[in-house]
């Protein structure tokens, strides 16, 4: 087990969000959250991955465990890409040029290495918060609706590049109401709904509408 | 540490880019221009009174910075961060460079005018002790001003309004604090939870015969005070996280 939720409870706004969530991680495995808007799913990721505290509860993971997280979206900033990028690999004290590299080419973002994120796109920004995400060693990766405003190619080079993450030990917890990244990737669905997490499905490839519920995810 | 020097630099060039420096910049500028500008002036209670400026000025571009973050850009540093609480200290770092150059251009400003008008510019020599004892004072008073802009930031205080009038009140209150307490003597018994910013510039201001020995203990007490300021806003932050 690389994490450990045991009755997690948070409350936003006078409103019980999550009312007791147990779960678990392996190594290597990636699990979805799927539910309504504002069921909690992101609370859920942000309380697991570190971001936000919970009320009540324990979060157990392994000594030393390093996380990576994807957000919604990104803010405009003064910064260019590569600039965001140089205080990642400082942070991570790693020199992660040539993956930079590859990256760039690959999301399609040769020609906007010199413009300032203020001045990008939605779908440019989010493919930056990708970016930073896949650098550097990582044993989980949080992605909250990671492919927020993306293009097709670019979908299928991150999803094809977490499959090989995921191959070398990755886990993956995302929340998401993308079909295309569950599909690609989860191996267990879980649903939020009034605040409790469904016990864990797993997913079968063609499934997933049956699990999902075509109302609630797409 | 090399992870909050790398969140420093990832704050520094934030702040830098955000340009929201440019205009307390402008305001310390002028201040030091107009009060500099006529001599023959006393050192110490013109350096006291530039320290109040300093503490504002540091105050305002921390405040301002701090209105301006990017969410989540932050989150996703912070959680490639081992040690949660070196984002914290990376910002505090940000703080001294901050107050380091707002007391580097206080104090070169009457340094410029001694040499520029001669040693008449003020009523005593410009010694080495005033230059010395003076960048620290306007140090020491910026960090604290850049730590209360700190501690009042969105996610402890969420209401925007709110936020910023506490902030106004409590620059206001500890500039004023000595009067306060001469027409209300009851406020001491609340305003020592304020930075000892007054009692120091005032301590400063009226020096008469030894320069070290009549303030250093206003010295010790505001460093003392800053360095609880920081641990506190180190402590509260990692409890508070991003909410």
């Amino acid at each position: 087990m690389i994490l450990q939720a045991k009755n997690v409870k948070k409350v936003y706004k006078r409103k019980e969000i999550l009312k007791g969530v147990d779960f678990s991680l392996k190594k290597g495995e990636a699990v979805a959250f799927v539910g309504t808007n504002g069921c909690g799913k992101s609370t859920l990721l942000r309380i697991l991955a570190g971001i936000t505290t919970a009320d009540t509860g324990e979060i157990i993971t392994n000594p030393g465990c390093s996380y990576s997280f994807i957000p919604d979206r990104y803010e405009k900033s003064g910064f260019t890409i590569p600039e965001f990028m140089k205080h990642i690999q400082s942070v991570l004290q790693i020199d992660a040029s040539e993956q930079l590299e590859e990256y760039y080419k690959n999301f399609y973002l040769e020609n906007m290495l010199d413009t300032p994120m203020k001045q990008l796109s939605k779908g440019t920004l989010q493919k930056a918060a990708v970016i930073q995400a896949l650098l550097g060693e990582k044993d989980i990766l949080f992605m909250d609706e990671p492919l927020s405003g993306q293009d097709k190619k670019s979908e299928q080079f991150f999803a094809q590049e977490l499959k090989r993450q995921k191959k070398q030990g990755l886990s993956i917890i995302m929340a998401c109401h993308e079909p295309f990244l569950i599909e690609e990737l989860a191996d267990k669905v879980y649903q939020i709904k009034d605040g409790i997490l469904i016990d864990g499905t797993t997913y079968v490839t063609g499934k997933s509408e049956e699990t999902l519920g075509r109302d609630e995810t797409c | 540490m090399l992870s909050a020097y790398a969140v420093y630099k990832y704050e520094m060039q934030k702040l830098l880019k955000s340009r929201k420096w440019l205009t307390p910049l402008i305001f310390l500028a002028m201040y030091l221009g107009f009060s500099y500008s006529v001599g023959p002036l006393e050192i110490v209670s013109s350096l006291g009174l530039c320290s109040l400026v300093a503490f504002i000025g540091v105050l305002v571009v921390i405040f301002m910075c701090e209105d301006n973050r990017c969410q989540t850009m932050d989150q996703t540093i912070f959680i490639r961060l081992s040690n949660k609480k070196t984002y914290y200290l990376g910002r505090v770092l940000m703080v001294v460079a901050v107050s380091f150059i707002a007391a580097l251009i206080g104090i070169l400003v009457p340094i410029f005018q001694c040499i520029i008008n001669g040693p008449g510019f003020f009523t005593t020599p410009f010694t080495i002790g005033y230059g010395i004892s003076g960048f620290y004072l306007f140090f020491i008073s910026g960090f604290s001003g850049g730590m209360v802009a700190l501690l009042l930031n969105g996610r402890l205080i969420p209401k925007k309004e709110a936020s910023i009038s506490i902030c106004i009140l409590t620059a206001l209150l500890t500039i004023v604090k000595g009067g306060l307490h001469d027409k209300y003597p009851i406020t001491r018994f609340l305003s020592w939870i304020l930075p000892p910013l007054y009692d120091l510039s005032a301590a400063y201001s009226h020096i008469e015969v030894s320069l070290w020995k009549e303030t250093w203990i206003y010295f010790l007490w505001m460093t003392a005070y800053v360095f609880i300021q920081v641990v506190f806003y180190v402590w509260i932050m990692d409890k508070k996280r991003f909410e």
